[in-house]
């Protein structure tokens, strides 16, 4: 009996030493993950594709009820406030066509306009839309996974909006998902210029609501309520989309609320404006450095 | 000894793993965008809750090599660096069954404190970490942020996880 318990406190002594050994081995693991993580993320980055392109359509999949009652409870509420809404629609639909007819006015005297200049229009932009399907943001990263990926055309670098403005910048692509960086990720920045004062400064996201506008000039005449645009400078995006509009300025420090209400996002839409980006040297992250040749290759082959 | 048709091995089969997988799940829930206001590392909170509360009920279903798949897994989903998430949940798992004999004997609330305990070490853990990868100091509200919801979370998320352990688990 004795002899019995011995072999088998030897054998628990043996699973336990193995187990301790195991342990270190996968602590030292997840530092050697780390060291690689850093600086060579092409790996990484492939990996996180692969598993995204895997899991997307398993989220989207559990997401289904949860939306169809979310639906459900926002019919309801339509239902009962239909009569107001009615009434609301009637009289923008006044207002609409009254600005339709200001449309039609301003294309005619645009297009003679045109024809006086000899006016050379720039190059089409083409979009997908896609829907958002998982939130992967969390207290330190700001991001999306869309259902939309190479082969619906997405390529990196590419702008995603929305009707409100500039919401972020494809980061990764997968074959049928791609991940977006938002503007609010303490990675992104973009250069935008203030659509009244004309100053130019490089928006920063600090993994919060605000974002803040870094390197405005000292004389800048930057105030609260200013919009700020894109500036259409390192040729990521173009001049223009609308951002956000500035909060507060103090001390040389400008912080800037963007239009989108990114708890929000229901869909994307991504924007394809053929600008021969300089995404190389950006944004401090690794990652961003990989799928360039695919990426390129894509953009090459959606233009043929 | 009867040996176990393949209809039985099946059925234990999936019950062994639902530690494991139930947790994966609880990711992929906390990943869905929900449309509301955003609470933060909710993912990490109920992975960090679920690790912590399966080594030390059930260790021999959450093993190490769970915790990897479990730590990868929140690794490459989120854009969190690589690794650290890892690196969290295997001392998570690690301190759980350090003296887990005596921890599963106490009463709720004093599992509840220890547990607060692992979870701040995480937090300020992961803070420290994601400031040292990326290279700047990251706001410490968001390490905070990440304690508070895995410390509120964790006696609801315990007790379906008990109700769950004694309803489906094999007695072992």
């Amino acid at each position: 009996m004795n002899k019995r318990t011995g072999s088998i406190g030897a054998a628990a002594a043996t699973r336990s030493w193995t187990h301790r050994f195991t342990f270190v081995l996968l602590v030292a693991l997840a530092f050697g993950l780390m060291l690689v993580g850093k600086p060579d993320s092409v790996l990484v980055s492939r990996l996180r594709m692969m598993t995204i392109d895997l899991v997307a359509p398993v989220i989207n999949a559990i997401s289904r009820p949860i939306d169809a009652a979310r639906e459900t409870a926002d019919d309801v509420r339509d239902y009962l406030a239909l009569k107001a809404e009615n009434e609301a629609l009637r009289l923008q639909n006044q207002t609409l066509l009254e600005w339709q007819r200001v449309a039609r006015e301003l294309q005619a005297e645009n297009a003679s306009l045109r024809g006086h200049l000899n006016f050379q229009p720039g190059p089409r932009a083409s979009f997908i839309t896609a829907n958002v399907v998982a939130d992967t943001s969390s207290s330190f990263v700001r991001s999306l996974i869309v259902l939309g990926g190479r082969k619906a055309g997405v390529a990196k670098g590419q702008a995603a909006v929305t009707g409100a403005g500039l919401a972020g910048r494809v980061l990764e692509v997968g074959e049928r998902s791609s991940r977006i960086l938002l503007l609010t990720d303490i990675n992104a920045r973009v250069p935008v210029v203030a659509e009244r004062s004309r100053d130019q400064a490089v928006l920063a996201g600090r993994n919060a609501d605000l974002t803040e506008l870094l390197y405005l000039p000292r004389d800048s005449d930057v105030k609260v309520g200013d919009r700020v645009v894109t500036s259409g400078h390192g040729g990521v995006f173009p001049a223009g989309l609308p951002v956000g509009e500035v909060t507060s300025v103090a001390g040389g420090h400008a912080m800037v609320r963007p239009y989108v209400d990114f708890s929000r996002l229901e869909t994307i839409r991504i924007i394809d404006f053929s600008l021969p980006g300089i995404l190389q040297q950006d944004l401090g992250v690794d990652t961003t450095r990989m799928l360039e040749p695919s990426a390129t290759g894509t953009a090459a082959g959606a233009n043929q | 000894m009867i040996r176990p048709t393949i209809g039985q091995q099946l059925d234990m089969a999936w019950r062994a793993a639902l530690p494991v997988s139930l947790t994966l799940l609880l990711l992929f829930v906390s990943l869905l965008s929900w449309h509301l206001p955003k609470l933060g590392t909710i993912g990490a909170a109920f992975v960090t809750v679920s690790v912590f509360f399966w080594s030390l009920h059930q260790p021999n279903l959450m093993t190490l090599w769970g915790v990897l798949a479990i730590g990868l897994c929140h690794d490459l989903l989120t854009l969190a660096p690589f690794g650290v998430g890892l690196l969290v949940l295997l001392l998570v798992h690690g301190s759980a069954l350090w003296r887990r004999k005596a921890l599963v004997r106490m009463p709720f609330l004093l599992i509840w404190l220890v547990f607060g305990l692992v979870a701040a070490g995480a937090s300020v853990l992961t803070w420290l970490l994601v400031s040292f990868l990326q290279e700047q100091l990251i706001d410490p509200s968001e390490g905070v942020r990440l304690f508070l919801l895995a410390f509120t979370f964790y006696p609801p998320l315990a007790a379906l996880f008990a109700w769950i352990e004694r309803r489906l688990l094999p007695t072992t």
